[in-house]
């Protein structure tokens, strides 16, 4: 910590921050016009809400200039690593409320549903720009609390609130792990910072990490809660299928991208030193995320079930991107997490689009015949499943070509020979969904959303997976870029 | 750091534990060991002021209750803060000044959002 002058200076660098003041000031804004904006034209808080993005998305391209700036007496860093992950997180905040815009119309409190998101967001742009513990954690939470509550959205179904209730104890429960990490690394560095506790530990003898090794151990456990890793997988399942569908989309997505991005920052920062344990625990928890992800998948006959084993399964597969480490391992993940932002939200506006009822159409049994009642539907929802179990050559072959070519440079071969037998598993299943959406005939009558907004979305989502797969040099060119100054 | 951090850092803290538990558990046992014990089931049933007791001390609790009780843990947190910052004004400064007031702006925020949602209304 650096020394504490009285009274304090006005922080520096306070504009680098400019995005997330700005989404902070319009969110709370919105809360107030929200009370005066009349129940029949709701829409309007959500348009409203794409409209603050869009905003923070400007400020952002405003700020970013290449280099790394740390702002806020060294709690706030904005690199282009930040920078990338924030742009992806807006736009999966975004795709997330067009996919609300009609779901939620009937629901009360549309407004708070649409801040919340927009909070959820603001603590996940956060949380990319952490260098240190206390950053870190207020992002988190942040992100968290505004999740849970959207999970029991849907407050008088019975779903919503066990799916919302099971995530909050289970969440919190790895909150208060992550704090008793923490403090380990606090009481042996005396420091919050990164950067500062790699020094204060690459300066120490290995033989006496001890303590740790356990601080290290509850940190894991904490952060693999947040981006479900197996074996803190447990809640995903029920939260996804119990969540309103775009916030399943969502938490799918953005959360998964800010996870892993602090993730990177503390493996790079903090822990270089204890490298070879980091590498041991992350490679055990990797093997064990892609065999829970790709085979529970298999056993589900709700989609949305089957969308949030197929998670855990592509967690594990980014894993090995952070267990690769150095430039190349990082930029993968980034290549990864950028491409399944699309084809998994993609795949949940198919969803949302198929609405029976007023029940959205959740069963695989659902899809049945798709193909020959919405022939467009069932392109693209081909597409985004194809891209997902990495078929060349569409987006999702590149992010794990990405991802695996790192790791076996970094000498990890038997981990991606077994990543790439999990992936020919996981690609069983979703071709299964291809099979009834072809071959099968229709059980139940369809009924659509005819959202345009919706349809573009699903349209330019699965055009994103083509165009990516064609031609991915620009976006791995990218992330090579936002990674310079990694690790 | 290491194995002789924990030992001198989380040593008391072990000791503390050990004779929390003890204090907690040395009531309880030693009146068993210690006292004369000749209960009856006039000793051993439930009593107030003598009466019988006419209901169960769990009822269903309004849950508007609840939604004035997380009202005031909000405000009761704020005026945790308030203390110790209006004592070190001095100093923080302007900045201190100026960060507290955004605190309390949002904070502002919220209350008008539960006020004007009813959340204060009682019917």
């Amino acid at each position: 910590m650096a020394n504490v002058t009285f009274p304090f200076p006005f922080p520096e660098h306070l504009s680098a921050l400019l995005p997330e003041i700005l989404v902070a000031v319009l969110a709370m804004a919105l809360l107030i016009v929200d009370l005066f904006v009349p129940k029949e034209r709701k829409a309007l808080t959500g348009y409203l809400s794409l409209a603050t993005i869009l905003v923070a998305g400007v400020a952002l391209m405003q700020v970013a200039d290449g280099t790394s700036v740390t702002a806020f007496y060294g709690f706030f860093t904005l690199d282009p690593f930040a920078v990338f992950s924030k742009l992806l997180i807006l736009a999966g905040t975004a795709i997330a409320i067009i996919m609300s815009l009609d779901y939620i119309r009937s629901e009360e409190n549309v407004g708070e549903y649409f801040v919340l998101m927009l909070f959820a967001m603001l603590g996940m742009m956060l949380l990319v720009s952490a260098n240190n513990f206390v950053t870190m954690y207020l992002g988190i939470e942040l992100m968290a609390l505004s999740i849970y509550v959207l999970v029991g959205y849907q407050r008088d179904t019975l779903r919503s609130n066990e799916a919302a209730l099971k995530y909050f104890i289970l969440g919190s429960l790895s909150s208060g792990m992550l704090l008793y990490g923490i403090t380990f690394f606090y009481g042996v560095t005396s420091s919050l910072d990164f950067k500062q506790i790699g020094e204060a530990l690459a300066a120490a003898p290995s033989s006496e990490h001890t303590a740790v090794l356990l601080g290290l151990v509850f940190i894991i456990a904490g952060l693999a809660f947040k981006v479900s890793m197996a074996p803190f997988h447990m809640w995903t399942p029920d939260a996804y299928e119990g969540a309103p569908t775009p916030i399943t989309a969502f938490m799918s997505a953005a959360p998964k991208v800010a996870g892993f991005v602090v993730f990177v920052r503390i493996v790079a920062d903090a822990l270089p030193a204890l490298e070879h344990e980091t590498v041991m625990i992350l490679s055990g928890m990797a093997v064990l995320t892609m065999a829970v992800g790709n085979l529970a998948a298999i056993a589900q006959r709700n989609i949305k079930r089957m969308l949030a084993y197929s998670t855990i399964g592509h967690v594990g597969f980014v894993t090995l991107g952070l267990i690769a480490g150095s430039g190349s391992g990082y930029a993968g993940m980034l290549v990864y997490l950028a491409i399944y932002l699309f084809m998994g939200m993609g795949a949940f506006a198919v969803i949302v689009l198929m609405r029976r009822e007023g029940i959205q159409g959740e069963l695989l049994d659902d899809f049945a015949g798709l193909a020959k009642v919405r022939p467009g539907y069932a392109l693209a929802m081909g597409l985004l499943l194809f891209s997902l179990a990495g078929i060349p050559f569409l987006g999702g072959f590149w992010a794990k070509y990405a991802v695996f070519i790192a790791a076996v440079q970094a000498g990890h071969v038997y981990l991606v020979i077994y990543a790439l037998l999990f992936s020919v598993v996981g690609a069983f299943y979703y071709i299964r969904v291809v099979k009834y959406m072809y071959f099968d005939e229709a059980r139940v009558p369809f009924d659509f959303s005819e959202n345009r907004l919706m349809q573009a979305t699903v349209a330019l989502t699965a055009m994103a997976v083509v165009v990516l797969g064609i031609y991915p040099d620009p976006l791995m060119e990218l992330c090579r870029q936002a990674v310079i100054g990694i690790g | 750091m290491g194995a002789a951090y924990l030992a001198n850092e989380y040593a008391p803290i072990v000791i503390f534990l050990v004779i929390a538990v003890l204090m907690g558990a040395a009531p309880l046992v030693l009146t068993v060991l210690l006292a004369e014990q000749r209960p009856d089931a006039e000793k051993n049933s439930a009593y107030e002021c003598g009466f019988e007791a006419f209901e169960d001390a769990r009822l269903q609790i309004d849950v508007r209750f609840y939604l004035l009780a997380i009202l005031f843990v909000v405000f009761d947190l704020e005026s945790a803060f308030l203390f110790p910052w209006a004592i070190v004004l001095d100093d923080i400064g302007l900045f201190g000044f100026v960060e507290m007031m955004l605190f309390l702006f949002i904070l502002v925020v919220g209350y008008a959002y539960a006020w004007k949602k009813g959340a204060l209304q009682w019917e």
